[in-house]
This record gives structure tokens, sequence and C-alpha cells, in this order.
């Protein structure tokens, strides 16, 4: 009777043991999966966006100067977003 | 295409699975998220740069040398060497990366190592010569050294001036070192980055941010000493790889630490279900984010443009100071759950933010070169070896007649000499003595007519929706 107690404890270890390398193993895996989704995304924006990107006949169309008049903001709100263009351009142009 | 396209995936991927292997996923996460939304990576992902195959170099490299990774034949000391001398070979700023090896040696004393990053590098170069010989033969290999040797006395004589050249400035003088310390790509932002988030305490992101000044620090020095003909913004391509790596790793270790002072029990955020949900969720953040960038670029490049959606307009001066605001609350408190926040944030805003600059940079950049990739493949039909051009549509500004050289770099086919091709930019200079040949390629007959009343018109050539004429002079 103790015997098989003591076998039936060491299976359930044996067990225990191989579902946790296992469950551990399956974690890594989906970590890895789910980590190599970002440079997917990469190439998909770089080579599928940036690529087919037109030649656009006015440059100007994306770069419409920041003091563009007739904006519906008032002083401070430039000045606001004059502090945020500056801070942001030191910020993100470094650092993301 | 392909070849920057794979450089590119490499230097993505080894960056997020070394963070993996090192912190776990959400290091992986956070250096992946930097990267892909970093504006000077999109930007420069469509052109083959040489600083893009020296970043990859040097990560390598980077990675060995920190590394404790020890084979039979090789030690990681001798495989970062035989790196650095690929990062070295890239491109001339590559030489930085002896710097934080040099003085890691030196604090370590650790002599044993530098004599294994030598012999590295020895090998290294001995396989960049034998790469090139073989690919390449003897003669290029020598026209390759003569040319080096005959560019190295214009690198040691570099003058010029401070000019702007389309959105970048170009520095060469030491009156713009002031400027390179303004503006923000160079070494006190990166200072500062730093000291702001506490990166000197921890090893491998202290190590990472040296790498990253070595490179920016390099570039400074070369503008002080007069020792470089062009030094711009492109060049800090390596420096940023490093610097996103250390935020990630830094990021990493404050949620590794495990503190939350500013809430009690947060642990349920941080079991292996929730994490794996986290990542998914920034993921799904960084790819609208990036398409919003993409489609709506004005948005984020003007802000106070009357198109511009309200929501846009209103969050924009807050978000970077939420941004540099959350990293010093980080660096201070050291919460957990904030770090978490802070990313989020970063997976909505930065990929469009950056996105949008980039995908605007590249479409200009595009509509700049349009010219030159059109034009030059046209000059194989005008049929003769020495020839004029005086083409008024192609007369765009003082760089217009790089059309020539695009010609012979990339599609003569007929190997026609440059100097047997001359690129009028003035009607004036049209008289005997400044053409070249009895050919000029025009889209204005009628003017050719006016200076050589004997030309007859030949062979048209039809370049977008122009009608060019080959003009026969007697």
């Amino acid at each position: 009777m103790s015997n098989n107690v003591g076998l039936s404890s060491a299976f359930l270890q044996i067990k225990t043991a191989v579902f946790s390398v296992v469950q551990e193993r399956k974690i890594k895996i989906l970590e890895i999966l789910i980590l190599s989704i970002l440079p997917l995304i990469f190439l998909y924006f770089v080579y599928h966006d940036f690529s087919a990107l037109p030649m656009p006949s006015d440059p100007t169309m994306y770069l419409v100067p920041a003091t563009t008049p007739g904006a519906p903001l008032r002083f401070i709100d430039r000045l606001m977003v004059y502090i945020g263009l500056r801070v942001s351009d030191i910020f993100f142009h470094l650092l993301m | 295409m392909y070849y920057i396209a794979i450089v590119n995936l490499l230097i993505i991927t080894i960056c997020i699975f070394w963070a993996y292997y090192k912190k776990g996923i959400l290091a992986g996460l956070f250096a992946g998220v930097l990267l892909v939304s970093s504006f000077e990576i999109l930007r420069l992902a469509t052109y083959i740069y040489a600083d893009q195959t020296l970043a990859l170099y040097a990560l390598i490299a980077f990675i060995f040398f920190y590394s404790d990774y020890k084979n039979k034949v090789f030690d990681s000391a001798v495989i970062a060497g035989i790196f650095t001398a690929f990062t070295c070979f890239s491109k001339i700023p590559g030489i930085a990366l002896f710097i934080p090896f040099i003085i890691t040696i030196i604090l370590e004393r650790d002599w044993s190592k530098l004599k294994k990053l030598l012999t590295g590098f020895v090998i290294g170069v001995f396989l960049v010569f034998l790469v090139a010989f073989i690919l390449f033969g003897f003669d290029a290999l020598k026209s390759v050294f003569s040319v080096a040797i005959s560019y190295g006395a214009q690198f040691f004589d570099a003058e010029g001036t401070i000019d702007r050249y389309g959105d970048d400035w170009v520095y060469n003088r030491p009156v713009s070192y002031f400027a390179l310390l303004v503006r923000e790509y160079y070494l006190p932002i990166f200072f500062s980055v730093i000291i702001l988030i506490g990166a000197y305490r921890d090893r491998i992101t202290r190590n990472l941010y040296f790498a990253a000044m070595s490179f920016v620090g390099i570039l400074a020095l070369f503008v002080v000493l007069h020792k470089a003909v062009i030094v711009s913004a492109n060049y800090i391509y390596p420096a940023i790889i490093f610097s996103s790596l250390g935020l990630a790793l830094y990021l990493a270790s404050i949620i590794e630490k495990g503190n939350d002072p500013l809430i009690r029990k947060p642990d349920f955020l941080f079991t292996v279900k929730a994490r794996i949900i986290y990542a998914l969720a920034c993921i799904v953040f960084v790819f609208i984010s990036l398409k919003i960038g993409v489609l709506y670029p004005s948005a984020f490049i003007n802000p106070m443009a009357k198109t511009t959606p309200l929501i846009i307009s209103m969050v924009y001066p807050l978000i970077p100071l939420l941004m540099i605001g959350g990293l010093m609350a980080i660096e201070y408190w050291q919460p957990r759950i904030l770090v978490l926040l802070f990313m989020i944030l970063v997976s909505v805003w930065s990929p469009a933010y950056n996105g949008a600059f980039a995908y605007s940079s590249v479409s200009t950049v595009r509509t700049r070169v349009d010219y030159y990739y059109s034009a030059a493949p046209l000059l194989n039909q005008v049929p003769a070896d020495e020839f004029s051009i005086y083409v008024k549509a192609w007369i765009k500004d003082k760089y217009s007649d790089r059309v020539v050289r695009i010609f012979s770099e990339f599609f003569n086919e007929r190997k026609i000499k440059t100097k047997n091709i001359v690129f009028i930019t003035d009607p004036k200079l049209l008289t005997v003595d400044n053409i070249k040949g009895k050919l000029i390629l025009t889209d204005n007959p009628a003017l050719i007519r006016r200076y050589f009343p004997e030309a007859e018109a030949g062979k048209s050539i039809l370049w977008k929706n122009t009608t060019l004429t080959v003009m026969q002079l007697p």
C-alpha cells in the first residue's frame, strides 16, 4: 500500500515537472512568436507603404510650415504647441 | 532593396531578441517598440547607407564583447574584434566602437581581452581584404586604395561651408560646433538621457549608452578638428540603436526590481498571461499608430493647421512633456506600473508621430531624386559618346548637373566617359567653346537654333510629359 502511494507521488512529481517544462517551453515559444511580429510590422510598413510611396508633384503637400496662418488656436495654445514642437523635436527625433 | 531589408531586419531582430535574452519579454517588446517607431530607423529604412551596415556590425561586435560566450576555437572577444574590423571598414566613424571597448578593458584591467580583441581585428582586416580580392580582384583593390589616398588628402583639408541641403544642416566648420550642441541629434541629449534615466547605474545600460556617446562624440570631434567633409544626421544611426536598447533594458530593469510605491498589489499585471496580453496590445497599438501616421502625415507635421483633428492639436504639446515627466517619475519612484503606462503612451503616439515625419521625409527625398533617376537612363539613347545637355526642365537647383554622375555610375550602358558630357545650365553658355560633341539634348529646339542656326532636329526622346530633342550641329 505504502509502496503504491510512494510510486504514485513519484509519478505525480515527474508529471508536474514534465508539464512545467513543457509549459515553460510553450510560454517561451509564444513569447518569441509575439516578439517576432514587431520586425514583420516594420517590414510591412517600410516595404509596403514607404517604398510604394507615390512621388508627389508638390513636395510641400506634406511639409506645410508650422506657422501656417489661420490656425484656430489662441496665442497661449500656439505657445504651447511651439514648446511642444521643440521638446518633441529633441525627444522624439533622438530617442524614439 | 533586398540587401537593406535584410540589414534592417537583422538589426531590429537582434536587438529584440538580445534584450529578450537579457531581461525577458518586456525588454524585447520595449526594444522593438522603440526601434520600430524610431524616426531615423524608419527614415533610412529604404535607402542603402553605410551607416546601417556599420550599425549591424557594431551591434554584433558589442554583443560579443560584453558576453561570456566561449567556443573551443574562438573567444567572444576575438569575434568582437572581427566584427569591429568589419565596422571600421564599413565607414570611418566605425572607429568609435574602440572607445567603449578600450575603456572597459582599462577599467577592468583585463589585458588578455585587449590581446584577443586586436587578434580578432587583424583576422577581420584580413577577411575584408580577402573577400574584396576574391570578389573584385587585385586591380580593384589597388584602385580603391589610390582613391582612398586621394580622398584622404581632401579629408584632412576639409574646409567647406555651413550649408542647408534639404532638411539636414551640413556641419563642417568650428562655428557649426555650436549648432551641433544645440541641435537635438547630438551629445548633450545623450548625456541628459543617460542621467535622466539613471542608466549609468547598470553595467549593460551604461555600456550601451557609452557606445552611443562614442559614436556621437566622434562626429563632434570630426567637426572640431576639420576632419570631415560633411557630418549629417544620418551618422547618428548606430547611436540611436544603442540608446534605444539602453532605454529598453533600463525600463525592463525597473520592472525586474518590482517596486510599487504608487499602487498596492499590482502583481496581477505582471503574471505571464498579463505580460503576453500587454505585449500583444502594444504591438496592435504600434501597427494602428504607424498606419495613422502614414495615412495622415500632415496632421502630425503641422498640428496647427485647420485640417488637423482637434484631438491631435490638443494632445500634441502634452505628449512630450508627459514622456519626459514619465521618465523622471520612473527614475525617482521606480514604479513598475508607470513603466507599463509609459510604454503604452510610446506605442500609441511615437509610431504615428515618427512614422508621419519619416514618411514625409522619404516622400521629399523620393521627389528630389525622382528627376535624377528618371532622367539619367535616357542619356543612353543619345547616339554619340560625346554630347551636351541643355534641358530647361532639368535645371532645378545647383545640384541638377549631378544627373551626369548618376548616369555614369548607375545607368551607363555604353561606358561613355563623364567628361564627354556637358550639362549646360545657362543658355548664354551655348557657345562652341562650352559645348562638347556635335549633339545637344534639349527640350527647347528653337532656342538651340537661335544660337546655332544650322542645327537640325534629330531623334526625339520622351521624358515624362516633355519631349526632348537631340539637335545635330553641322
